[in-house]
């Protein structure tokens, strides 16, 4: 498998996983008692240990899919082999960046 | 000709230029599927930035998050989330017949399956647009 076919197969993949985290992730914001309308609510959410995997598992998985579609889309205007290098680098950081910032948020609202 | 003068075109880089992105020009139904997907997809990228920022109210405490969850309860914003919405429907479905299509499932029937993914994603959003306004 090709460098490009095997980033699409994980785009795909990553896509598929999201159909299901995200339709959770909005079922469970939205229509689990009644939505989450105040910061309690957030709290109470987030306290039950298979909500907080599953929204670690989504943040994960969405950080994941929008990063490869805005390196496809760089692809797209054609970059050159080193400016494709350095783009999956800082968007590499870039995601880190963001889990743990999500990763973050989680802890503060549970302590 | 002489076969020396004779150089192949460059082949032309799909979509280069960014205004190519979102030109209608020459499109037929997937064309339109890949141009809605692309446009989709910066939307959703775009929100997901937003909603990582209006998410870090939630660390300043409940009467911060309180506060940006009241603004946003302004009716543009409202107008905004539903069209968020069919982002997200036609997004998700059109990346289903993505890989449908990759694996050679319905690749015959790929317009009658855009015309479905957007006539569902335009019911779906019709649906929570009535929810939610």
């Amino acid at each position: 498998m090709t460098g490009g076919k095997k980033t699409w197969w994980w785009q795909a993949l990553s896509g598929l996983v999201l159909v299901f985290l995200l339709g959770l992730h909005l079922f469970a914001n939205h229509f689990m008692a009644g939505g989450l309308l105040t910061y309690d609510d957030v709290v109470t959410y987030l306290s039950n240990p298979w909500i907080l995997t599953l929204e670690v598992l989504f943040l994960a998985t969405v950080i994941y899919h929008a990063l490869l579609g805005v390196r496809a889309l760089m692809l797209d205007r054609g970059i050159s082999g080193q400016q494709e290098r350095k783009l999956t680098r800082v968007l590499v950081v870039v995601g880190v960046v963001l889990f743990l910032y999500g990763i973050w948020l989680f802890w503060v609202i549970l302590t | 000709m002489n076969i020396e003068e004779y150089k192949r075109p460059e082949p032309r880089q799909p979509e280069a230029r960014l205004s190519e992105w979102f030109s209608p020009a020459k499109r037929g139904v997937g064309g339109w599927a890949f141009l809605l997907h692309r446009f989709t997809g910066i939307v959703l990228v775009l929100y997901l930035a937003l909603h990582f920022y209006v998410l870090s109210y939630l660390a300043r405490g409940p009467e911060a998050y309180q506060a940006a969850l009241n603004f946003l309860e302004n009716p543009i914003f409202v107008a905004l989330e539903v069209a968020l919405i069919a982002a997200v429907i036609y997004h998700g479905l059109n990346g289903l017949r993505l890989i449908l299509m990759a694996y050679n499932i319905g690749v015959k029937h790929q317009k009658a399956m855009f015309w479905v993914v957007f006539v569902l994603s335009a019911l779906t959003t019709l649906v929570a647009a009535v929810y939610m306004l």
